[in-house]
């Protein structure tokens, strides 16, 4: 094998690859050209509020969590400080126990409510769209307005949740009172606002060939064969959207508890996830550079989380022949 | 707790709010402009809504009436959680080098404030104002000062808390209307009389001593009523684990196991908009004057007595060794455009006859000066009564140390924790001593206090 030494591109070159790449982004035309800086200006207000409201901020955060940043003062940089604190801080890993508990239940629990629904939906019966608008308002009812109402359900004396459990004979727990119950009651209440997802898998189901159903029958496959080899199949590209946003949406679960718990996480700390504890660190405690050091650790962990599901789910999923 | 934590959600936190009177219906905004015509104008930003957030517009429309020179514009900007705590209008001000001339704050945050920096240095005001020790009252002036320095000007000392008991419900369950108890003993065995239950769940209970605004300030008022102390200045070093303190702690915790625990408790219908005492079904309860007001609007048929907070020997030695003095302050923010003009707003609300007495009319909060002649009135209010023999006999505060607000949250946390039966009192406390110091540690290096 012969080596061949590197030779630098003939400077005409480079000019002649660089006008091929602005070429590209601008247009070949001056008419082109023109279009594209009309363009960029009309998205300009989108674009300049994205960099300086989202991105920069996002950067700055980076920024601070490597300093002793209070919010109100200068930052110190300390290096990897709060990094070192986060990872020996046990209110932090018992914030993400809270979490994780609270996704591994409430995310395929949600799946499983809000499919159950859009089968129920797809049901060709009397009143369908009355149905549905019925199953999806709790998703446009405000988190603040239903979790208020939320508080008289899970009232141990005089909600409803425990009156019906009365009727069977079984004594309901404290729920928000409780420790052990208090998160169970937040999940419940995040199942409430399945409709979102309901909608999306509707549309999915919609989506089912009827062909492929009708000749799966033709076969001699049966109701629950259909949905498992052709339903399934099809809604798959749906379910890893719903799989991927629960997940992130589950590692920044913030409001219910906020309102729930009155920003507190109680009872003693038990309903206390990272995302309420990165709140109390940044606003409460003027540890602006620790709470961004949690944000960017959990932004890291949903990363992963996300590719792990990719990683595992991913392959399985059917494009519909694509 | 959870139950119960509707009716007073905006009232758990210490900074209790106190109302006169019935609220009355008004077109007066949160927001005022200043008068024209002055020669400076300050900016002051109002953390309340609702007859509060009214009360402090007239009060700054009537410090427009009682001078020439100074306008002031009121800004809303709320508070959210903890208490005050958090009151992100004002840090973003700050922040971005824009304060207004006067905010407020909870004096317990003083300290943690004055570290960071955003706290304008007022004892050169104050001494020649001829403003000292004895114009305050003894808890009021140990919040303003922190290392020899004062900071605040607490316009609004608020009681916590004097002892209320329910008439009825003591006749009821075969005691004596007309004695409250005295000593927590007493507490436990009035309690006993007054317990009843349907299946698990409390339907009467004697007293909810874990649920008295919040479980850090059930800690603080029962601490103080066992003799306990939060903090050592000489140390500088928090004393959850205190002698008294845990044994008040363990009290509260005994208490919540006799009546079946805590979370069984459920004396309250949801939504319930007064305090949960106004339900007849607790015996015995600490009450902040609005809720007391309340009660008193809405049941006007249950009869009601008031006392001083009982105690506990030997660590206590009187009725209402428990009580302390809470309520808000106003301060200068380091970098206010007009501090002089400020200083005169803040002086004459907190710490002149006039001022006290317009605060008084138009936000309703009994003043920490203990020369404003409306303190007479006060005493001889039906209402406020028993709140003036709390202020002029309370000798606590809440331990102002620059993470005070850490400190709350732990006890919170912790208190909740020993309360069910999660872990025994001492262990708590102990755990928030470790925390509290851990966290006082890194502040200081943060701050290089």
């Amino acid at each position: 094998m012969t080596t061949t030494s590197m030779t630098p591109p003939r400077p005409a070159a480079v000019g002649a690859r660089k006008r091929r790449v602005l070429a590209s982004v601008l247009g070949e035309t001056p008419r082109e050209r023109r279009n594209f800086l009309w363009g960029l200006l009309f998205t300009s207000p989108a674009i300049i509020g994205l960099a300086w409201f989202t991105a920069y901020p996002v950067f700055m955060s980076i920024y601070y969590s490597f300093t002793s940043a209070t919010m109100v003062n200068p930052p110190d940089f300390i290096g990897l400080d709060n990094y070192a604190v986060l990872m020996s801080d046990s209110t932090w890993w018992r914030s993400l126990a809270n979490t994780v508990y609270y996704i591994v239940v409430s995310v395929p629990l949600g799946i499983a409510v809000a499919l159950f629904l859009a089968i129920l939906l797809n049901l060709k019966v009397r009143g369908q769209s009355i149905y549905r608008v019925i199953f999806y308002l709790p998703a446009i009812v405000p988190v603040v307005a239903s979790a208020v109402v939320w508080l008289y359900v899970f009232n141990p004396q005089y909600g409803v949740l425990n009156t019906v459990l009365g009727w069977f004979g079984i004594t309901g727990p404290g729920w928000l009172a409780s420790p052990d119950w208090a998160m169970p009651a937040l999940i419940i209440f995040s199942t409430w606002g399945a409709g979102n997802l309901m909608i999306i898998l509707l549309a999915g189901l919609q989506d089912v060939p009827q062909d492929l159903q009708d000749q799966a029958m033709v076969d001699g496959a049966g109701r629950f064969r259909r949905f498992w080899h052709v339903t399934i199949p099809f809604l798959s590209p749906h379910l890893l959207f719903a799989l991927v946003t629960g997940l992130i949406a589950g590692f920044q679960f913030f409001t219910p508890v906020f309102v729930l718990t009155n920003g507190t996480g109680g009872p003693a700390g038990s309903t206390l996830v990272s995302g309420l504890y990165l709140y109390q660190n940044a606003f409460q405690f003027f540890k602006v550079g620790y709470a961004s050091a949690i944000a960017w650790v959990l932004f890291i962990i949903v990363a992963l989380a996300t590719a792990l599901v990719f990683r595992l789910v991913g392959r399985r999923v059917y494009y519909g022949g694509a | 707790m959870g139950g119960l934590g509707l009716g007073v959600l905006g009232l758990a936190t210490g900074g209790c709010t106190i109302t006169k009177g019935t609220p009355p219906i008004s077109n007066v905004g949160l927001d005022k402009k200043p008068a024209p015509g002055r020669k400076t104008t300050i900016t002051v930003y109002s953390v309340w809504g609702s007859t509060v957030g009214e009360g402090m517009v007239k009060l700054a429309q009537r410090f427009e009436e009682s001078q020439p020179d100074i306008g002031v514009r009121v800004v809303y900007a709320p508070a959210g959680i903890g208490g005050g705590a958090v009151q992100q209008k004002l840090f973003t001000a700050i922040a971005g080098n824009n304060p207004p001339d006067v905010a407020q704050l909870v004096p317990s945050q003083g300290p943690q404030w004055a570290e960071l920096g955003i706290m304008t240095d007022l004892t050169d005001r104050y001494r020649e104002a001829g403003l000292g020790p004895d114009d305050f009252f003894p808890p009021v002036w140990d919040s303003i000062t922190y290392k020899d320095r004062i900071w605040q000007v607490q316009w609004d000392a608020d009681p916590n808390f004097p002892f209320f008991w329910n008439k009825d419900l003591f006749e009821e369950s075969g005691l004596d209307p007309e004695r409250p108890p005295q000593t927590i003993e007493e507490v436990d065995e009035y309690s006993a009389k007054i317990l009843r239950k349907s299946g698990a769940n409390v339907t009467k209970i004697g007293m909810i001593p874990w649920d008295t605004y919040g479980a850090s300030n059930s800690l603080f008022t029962w601490g103080f009523a066992h003799g306990g102390t939060f903090y050592d200045p000489e140390k500088e070093e928090v004393t959850p684990d205190n002698e008294y303190v845990v044994k008040a702690l363990e009290w509260i915790a005994r208490y919540a196991k006799s009546v079946g625990g805590a979370d069984r408790v459920t004396v309250t219908p949801p939504g319930l908009q007064i305090h949960p005492f106004g339900t007849g079904n607790i015996g015995m309860a600490p009450l902040v004057a609005p809720n007391y007001r309340d009660v008193k609007v809405n049941v006007p048929d249950m009869n009601i007595g008031a006392a001083l907070l009982p105690f506990q020997a030997p660590g206590a030695d009187r009725p209402g060794a428990g009580a302390w003095i809470g309520g808000w302050s106003m301060f200068i923010p380091k970098g206010a455009r007009h501090p002089d003009e400020a200083w005169e707003f803040l002086r004459w609300v907190g710490a002149t006859d006039e001022g006290t007495r317009a605060q008084w009319e138009t936000v309703g909060f009994p003043p920490g000066y203990t020369k404003a002649s409306v303190l007479e009135e006060i005493k001889n209010d039906p209402l406020m009564g028993p709140f003036y023999d709390v202020l002029t006999t309370a000798r606590n505060i809440r331990p102002p140390i620059p993470v005070a607000d850490f400190y709350f949250t732990q006890l919170d946390e912790n208190v909740s924790k020993a309360v069910l039966g999660l872990v025994t009192p001492l262990e708590a406390m102990r755990t928030v001593k470790e925390n509290v110091m851990a966290e006082w540690d890194r502040f200081r290096k943060a701050v290089k206090a």
